[in-house]
């Protein structure tokens, strides 16, 4: 399984922490607080349209509502994929951060 | 919610759409929208808009990144199958990549000619106010004439508002020119009044244009011509000897540009004029160009009607016959000239350039067919690929982007090696067009105009194969019940049809105007041009003329020798309307082609006299005041019984002593006019255009050539000898309709062959289909002449067929041309038979190499082809 890109990652973790709630404006929300950077809405959609594609998340539409125009909210959940990259993730950077925490006191 | 009135930014909103992942495209576009009415009501509609355009920025970067990636991924797919059936079909592809280069090159040489006709003229600072004054007879020269009395330009620089400059240009005959021991003819020169250089842009390399011409006999010389006399020396105030006169360089300029209508090599003030000679001044002799140079922006006809009225004011004879003048601007002169009878200008022809371009256009088209043909004939080979790509998710537009993929491919490809040939091709080219073109890479037109052919030819040729392709139906395709069906089939029959019209009527066009030239040059003239000989009037011939002429009829080769004031061939006609008759109704003017000849002339060029006589020198007064005209003159001045009628030129009173029949002294573009001939009395008169002729034996003219030379050189220490033969001058008034031939018949040829390429590859393509049935044939007994008329007639028949069609469209297009001769033949229905039997033959020696070899193949091969 190929490693998923940091941003990536961030969307998939945050679509798990929004559970029932996540869509596209819901999702950005959740990536600003984490990241603390201002991202445009616009610009999730990339990596969230290829974690779809590579079958990390599923959708499903909810009711339509006037204020999309008339579109109904489209909600993302993990997949099982999805749910095994991120163990996958937590593995790597477990083993790769691990003894970060000597750094601090060589940094000085 | 109210502010559904306004909705996001629809054109954000298609870019949008185009530019996030197809899968999840419904989702997010709702997003955008719940988060557009969201800001909308928290900042504001302006805020809403903008933030919404700024998310096109902030999707754009991942989705470029992505569909470069996967496109690229394609493109090498792509790549590879263009390659394996370039490769795997050597000699389609060849077909294919030989028609598009030789059409493509045929395209770019035309379009360096077009570019360059053109391009006349443009670089002159003031060209945009520069016009040509043109006069429009009533009787001739209804076609307008460059010609201007002397006296115009001052006059209409002083009475006529907007008129800021003016210049007046006139010719200036053969002179010999010297420094120190080298001599040469000069023809290239050019009088002009100063304010030349201030209305055109010739700049200087040394000298300074105000002064210039402070002098009379001041001249200003090219680059060129600096290096032939003085070679490096600097070339500023040395003397030129010109005709003996002794003429002070001024100022060196930069050569004259090839695309320039105004040639010259030196240049003389307008005050050289009355030095050297005497021309006609007066407001009846039209011997002078004039151009003017307006105030911006002003009524051109109001103009021109003001300077017919200064002209009218002025009793100019022809202007109160009812001539007038326009103005012709600058831009215009190269191509909407028509005569040849200054020898200073370039001339071009409109009609020329559009029919070259039409030609391009043509010819490319021919070439484009061919792929297309070609590609649909073998749709079969093909469409099992294309059933394999849409079966594996291919969409119709992909595949539709891949064969026009492989078509802009080919043509890239193909526009190489037409590169390759243009640069090949160009020396010839040149030669024959006399032009100095050249391939230019850093011209941005230049590189505009590729592209343009290139995206041109490669979207033509690919279009029916990408739209009949990419229709297929996988199914059908797979399962093997494809054929290549109706449809296909007419469409290629539509194109050799369309290809087979547009050779054919190039076929025509080329013979009939090949015939007209041919036409021209052999017509009979009405006097005899052959085994004459002439040489310039120059040094002491005019001086020493009768010992120059007994010197030369010493030697027996040298049948005659004559005189005449100037050559028609050369110098075109020398006209004036000041002439008197007997019977000639009150204000009635003629305008009459006048020479001066002498004893000989007549009996030596063979003219007819219908009534009277020659000039003989048993009547003392002949040389005084006798008159000989043509019939055309004595039609127009409505003389009955002319001989003995009283006549006079200006102030030379005497009678008319005989009447020449009509004959085409000058070239069959313009109509006999009248002409009228007087005695030259003293060569020596004639030393600017004046001609010797001399006719010599024709089983010897090398020996009396040489007897020529040398008595040419005892007579003249300085002029180099010079000689032309009479018949060689008349050929050469023919010398553009020549070139424009020698054009036609070249790319008709490329046209011709282009179209043979494609019938042959199809050919060869449908008798490789039609193998096993040739098998079957040949084993139930058919004949081998049987099979190669089975297989030549589906071709014949549309060769045959586009005949219907090419020939009104090439009678239309001729006839046309032909109506811009005074004199043409008539288009015979032999020339359209010809040019069709010969397409006809050309194809069928095409298509029958092929079926031959069909034919005689042995069918058990042929049955168990596949």
């Amino acid at each position: 399984m190929k490693l998923l890109s940091r941003i990536e990652e961030i969307i998939l973790l945050s679509i798990w922490r929004l559970g029932e709630d996540a869509y596209g404006m819901m999702i950005r929300e959740e990536v600003i607080k984490a990241t603390g950077k201002k991202w445009l809405l616009g610009a999730i959609y990339g990596p969230l349209g290829r974690l779809y594609k590579n079958g990390y998340v599923s959708t499903i539409k909810g009711d339509p509502t006037p204020e999309r125009g008339g579109r109904s909210k489209v909600y993302y959940h993990l997949s099982r994929k999805g749910i095994a990259a991120l163990r996958k993730i937590q593995l790597v950077n477990s083993v790769i951060w691990d003894g970060i925490e000597e750094l601090e006191i060589d940094s000085k | 919610m109210k502010g559904n009135k306004v909705k996001p930014p629809r054109l954000a909103a298609r870019l949008l759409e185009s530019i996030i992942q197809k899968d999840i495209r419904y989702g997010a576009l709702g997003d955008l929208e719940e988060q557009f009415y969201f800001m909308a009501k928290k900042y504001g509609w302006f805020v809403a808009r903008l933030l919404y355009w700024l998310q096109i920025g902030a999707a754009l970067p991942y989705f470029i990144k992505n569909s470069i990636l996967w496109s690229s991924i394609m493109f090498k797919n792509y790549l590879r199958t263009t390659f394996r059936n370039t490769a795997r079909h050597k000699g389609y592809s060849f077909i294919n990549l030989a028609g598009l280069a030789i059409g493509m090159a045929c395209t770019l040489l035309i379009l360096l000619w077009v570019k360059d006709e053109l391009s006349y003229d443009r670089f002159h600072e003031n060209g945009k106010n520069i016009y040509r004054i043109m006069s429009y007879g009533k009787k001739y020269f209804t076609a307008g004439f460059d010609g201007t009395p002397a006296p115009l330009a001052p006059a209409i620089e002083e009475e006529v508002p907007g008129i800021a400059n003016t210049v007046r240009f006139s010719d200036v005959p053969k002179l010999v020119v010297r420094y120190g021991d080298k001599a040469f003819y000069e023809t290239r020169g050019l009088i002009a009044d100063p304010s030349i250089f201030e209305v055109f842009t010739f700049p200087f390399v040394q000298g300074d244009p105000k002064t210039a011409f402070s002098e009379p006999l001041d001249i200003v010389i090219t680059e060129t011509t600096g290096k032939k006399y003085f070679g490096d020396e600097d070339p500023v105030g040395k003397i030129l000897e010109i005709e003996g006169k002794p003429a002070t360089v001024t100022g060196v300029i930069q050569d004259i540009p090839h695309n320039s209508h105004i040639q010259f090599d030196f240049l003389s003030s307008y005050r050289f004029i009355q030095k050297l000679s005497s021309y006609g001044m007066s407001w009846g002799s039209f011997n002078f160009v004039t151009y003017v140079q307006l105030d911006a922006n002003r009524d051109l006809k109001e103009i021109a009607k003001n300077i017919t009225a200064v002209a009218d004011k002025n009793n100019c004879p022809q202007v109160k016959d009812g001539a007038e003048f326009r103005l012709q601007p600058l831009s215009a002169i190269h191509l909407d000239s028509r005569a040849h009878y200054r020898n200073y200008i370039e001339v071009g022809d409109r009609t020329y350039v559009y029919v070259f371009s039409l030609i391009a256009v043509f010819v490319l088209f021919i070439a484009c067919v061919n792929f297309m043909n070609l590609s649909t004939a073998r749709s079969t080979t093909r469409a099992k690929e294309v059933g394999m790509r849409k079966t594996v998710g291919a969409s119709r537009r992909q595949l539709v982007m891949q064969f026009f993929g492989e078509s802009l491919f080919l043509t890239v490809l193909a526009c190489l090696f037409a590169l390759i040939l243009v640069l090949g091709l160009l020396p010839a080219f040149n030669q024959l067009t006399g032009k100095e073109l050249g391939l230019n890479f850093i011209d941005f037109q230049m590189i505009l105009g590729l592209i343009a052919v290139v995206c041109l030819t490669a979207m033509t040729a690919g279009s029916y194969p990408a739209i009949f392709l990419s229709s297929f139906r996988p199914v059908r395709v797979l399962k093997g019940e494809f054929k290549s069906d109706g449809r296909g089939q007419t469409f290629r029959r539509v194109l050799v049809v369309i290809q087979f019209t547009l050779s054919i009527t190039l076929l025509i066009g080329t013979a009939v105007a090949s015939n007209q030239l041919r036409f021209l040059r052999h017509a009979k003239l009405g006097f005899n041009t052959e085994n004459i000989v002439y040489v310039p009037v120059k040094e002491n011939i005019g001086k020493r003329y009768d010992a120059f002429k007994a010197e030369l009829l010493n030697d027996s080769n040298i049948l005659s020798v004559a005189a005449q004031y100037y050559l028609f061939a050369e110098q075109g006609s020398f006209r004036d309307t000041n002439y008197d008759w007997e019977g000639r109704e009150e204000g009635q003017q003629v305008d009459i082609v006048l020479n001066l000849v002498d004893y000989e002339f007549i009996p030596m060029m063979e003219l007819e006299l219908l009534e009277g006589r020659n000039f003989s020198p048993e009547y003392a007064t002949d040389t005084t005041q006798a008159y000989i005209l043509n019939e055309e003159a004595i039609k127009t001045m409505g003389i009955q019984n002319p001989v003995g009628k009283r006549f006079s030129y200006g102030k030379r009173e005497g009678t008319i002593i005989g009447v020449l029949k009509n004959a085409h002294f000058r070239s069959l573009h313009v109509e006999i006019e009248p002409h009228l001939f007087f005695f030259l009395n003293n060569p020596a008169q004639a030393t600017q255009y004046g001609v010797v002729l001399i006719k010599v034996n024709g089983s010897k003219t090398e020996e009396a050539l040489a007897r020529i030379q040398e008595v040419w050189g005892s007579f003249n220490p300085i002029s180099p000898f010079e000689y032309h033969f009479l018949d060689q001058a008349y050929d050469s008034l023919y010398r553009k309709e020549k070139k424009i031939g020698t054009i036609l018949n070249t790319f008709t040829l490329f046209a011709i062959v282009i179209s043979c390429l494609g019938l042959f590859g199809l050919a060869s393509f449908l008798t490789e289909q039609r193998t096993r049935e040739i098998g079957i044939r040949k084993v139930l007994g058919a004949s081998e002449t049987g099979i190669i008329l089975l297989l030549s007639k589906q071709f014949t028949k549309w060769v045959l067929f586009a005949n219907l069609f090419a020939w009104p469209a090439a009678y239309f297009i001729m006839n046309g041309w032909l109506r811009s001769f005074a004199y043409r033949i008539d288009i015979g229905i032999w020339v359209f038979l010809l040019s069709g039997m010969l397409a006809v033959a050309i194809a069928l020696a095409t298509v029958g190499f092929q079926a031959l070899k069909a034919a005689r193949a042995n069918p058990i091969d042929s049955l168990r082809y596949e």
